[in-house]
């Protein structure tokens, strides 16, 4: 079983809170940024295709403002619980905010104003912040035994991080030089190693400890998560060749590859989910479950567009499904669950009376949250299909006031949780 | 994880079944009867959620509870990880009292039916329990019973079936 043990020793491995919560509160304020810039920039965003620009920087709100950020703050808590290894220097974990999180507000600025040299100063601070990270991750899993499948999406997501660092920087310094012969086959390998690589590579590997968790449910069998990342992998192998060589049926083969693997990873969460304890497992469920689907429909999108099919916005709207429909719906799902969670672990054992998360905050900021995200997210496809800026731009508008309700559910819990604590001191 | 091999892994993951089977049908009926609505007094699905509620509390809870403090922690705690039994102990000393308040409500309504305040106490109360017990679940299905799967051999799971058999 993947995930077994998972929070054996827990408590002695749980982070200092105000480590995992500024990711998340980063993470929450930049998916509001996100969703207000994008009613900004509605009118580029089907023109879109590469370089400079509103949407670029829109993109990586999203990408590193948003998801990288999330993922930070829940790797750095929950490997080092996965793994029983606890981090040794917690100014590290801390370290690596105060370089990334400057770093996406200088690089997302430059980019939206065209700006290069702040395009790389913000690149180099966000890269930093990333290497720290990528170093602690490393340091953590270096010789971990068990868990083989979790640790092999770990070692992928972060070669794919070095991997689509280099190539970002590469492509600022591209950019205002010139002096790569294909600009788009290197954008298009940064997009690849960041959205399927880096981030689907832990949503999933981080799905197999999580969804059990939280669905009170067994583990899927660990042969399922070594098939569905080795397929993965090998798929992710075969894209980037295939559009840095142009072989157009070695893109189709590795995406065919990899929704294989994808298939796998959603067999074996649908096996979770029909075997939990819990049988109503409310509103993060549905975002989790949404997600699912349109990562499958990603894929199959993905191979139309690799064999030549895709009418115009194709490439628009697989962005838009891979980076809203898939990776941010399911870190929603997986956000509104591991806050609640995590400040019920930080709030237990300290002698006094456990609070109660739905004490903490009103949790219909929560329902707020998913009805603006899916409201979002398929205004936004829907404008995209049709080319109608009105409706990506009232997309926009859902999507920031489900952002706002996150946020404010957030900020109330880490208010009660500092007070908490405060009077624990 | 919920795959268990030991006798008294599998008996505490059993517990945990029902619990939560209980607890759901409880938050059906919160769902259905809001806050100022009380259910009706001749409901027999209320009647035997009732009676399920006051043996869960009676013997479920507090012999699981009194269990793991008694027999369980100290394991744990010999081999160097007291921080799991400190949270899930906090827990029990806000649940225990809960339920058993929980419990005294239903056997008054089980008597007298509810009336407009005492279902919105029992309501309030009711929730309250059901979010506690489901996160305590949840952290010992995930950290107590897979810890407790590694540490015990044979026949210190008989011993320990045996010491629990006789608790209950």
């Amino acid at each position: 079983m993947i995930g077994a043990n998972f929070l054996s020793g827990a408590g002695g491995r749980l982070l200092p809170p105000s480590i995992p919560f500024r990711y998340f509160t980063a993470g929450v304020i930049f998916y509001a940024v996100f969703w207000a810039a994008l009613f900004v920039s509605a009118d580029e965003l089907t023109s879109y295709t590469m370089g400079g620009g509103p949407i670029l920087s829109v993109i990586h709100m999203a990408t590193l403002g948003v998801l990288s950020m999330t993922v930070i703050g829940a790797s750095l808590q929950l490997l080092s619980v996965a793994t029983r290894k606890a981090f040794k220097g917690f100014w590290l974990c801390r370290l690596v905010s105060w370089f990334y999180i400057p770093g996406i507000f200088l690089l997302t600025y430059a980019m939206y104003i065209s700006w290069y040299s702040g395009m790389l100063m913000g690149a180099g601070l966000t890269g930093g912040g990333l290497l720290i990270f990528c170093g602690l991750i490393i340091h953590n899993i270096w010789g971990v035994t068990g868990m083989a499948a979790i640790m092999a999406h770990c070692w992928a997501a972060m070669l794919s991080l070095m991997g689509l660092l280099s190539l970002g920087i590469l492509l600022i310094v591209n950019a205002e030089h010139g002096f790569m012969p294909d600009h788009f086959a290197l954008a298009t390998s940064h997009f690849i190693l960041a959205v399927f690589g880096f981030m689907t590579l832990l949503a999933m590997g981080f799905s197999y400890i999580l969804i059990p968790m939280f669905a009170l449910s067994p583990g899927p069998p660990e042969g399922l998560g070594r098939w569905s990342v080795g397929c993965n992998i090998t798929g992710l192998i075969g894209i980037l060749i295939g559009v840095n060589i142009y072989l157009d049926w070695l893109v189709i083969a590795g995406i065919g590859v990899i929704f294989f693997g994808v298939g796998l990873y959603i067999y074996a969460m649908s096996r979770v989910y029909k075997a939990r304890m819990r049988k109503r497992l409310g509103l993060p469920f549905i975002l989790i479950r949404i997600s699912w689907v349109i990562l499958l429909i990603s894929a199959i999108w993905g191979a139309v567009g690799a064999a030549g099919y895709w009418p115009d916005r194709g490439h628009t709207l697989f962005a838009a499904a891979a980076i809203i429909g898939w990776l941010l719906t399911f870190l929603m799902g997986v956000l509104q669950r591991i806050i609640p969670f995590l400040a019920s672990m930080h709030s237990s054992g300290h002698g006094g009376v456990p609070l109660l998360t739905s004490a903490m905050a009103d949790e219909r900021l929560l329902t707020v949250n998913v009805l603006g995200h899916l409201g979002g997210l398929s205004a936004v496809i829907l404008g995209i299909m049709f080319d109608w800026d009105m409706v990506i731009r009232a997309g926009a508008v859902m999507g920031f006031a489900g952002a706002m309700g996150l946020l404010i559910y957030l900020m109330y819990i880490i208010r009660h949780l500092a007070s908490f604590r405060g009077e624990k001191a | 994880m919920f795959s268990f091999d030991r006798q008294i892994t599998r008996t505490l993951h059993e517990e945990h079944l029902v619990t939560i089977s209980v607890l759901e049908r409880l938050e059906g009926i919160f769902q259905k009867y809001g806050p100022k609505k009380a259910p009706p007094g001749d409901s027999a699905q209320i009647t035997e959620l009732l009676g399920d509620i006051i043996n869960l509390v009676a013997c479920d809870v507090t012999n699981h509870f009194s269990f793991e403090e008694e027999k369980l922690f100290p394991l744990l705690g010999a081999m160097g990880d007291s921080p799991i039994s400190s949270i899930l102990t906090g827990e029990h000393r806000v649940i225990l009292p809960l339920g058993s308040l929980l419990s005294e409500l239903a056997k008054m309504a089980r008597a007298e039916g509810f009336n407009d305040a005492s279902w919105g106490q029992f309501r309030e109360r009711g929730v309250e329990l059901i979010e506690r017990m489901i996160s305590h679940i949840q952290k010992e299905e995930m950290a107590l019973l897979p810890m407790l799967e590694d540490i015990l051999d044979e026949d210190a799971d008989a011993q320990l079936m045996m010491t629990y058999s006789e608790m209950r």
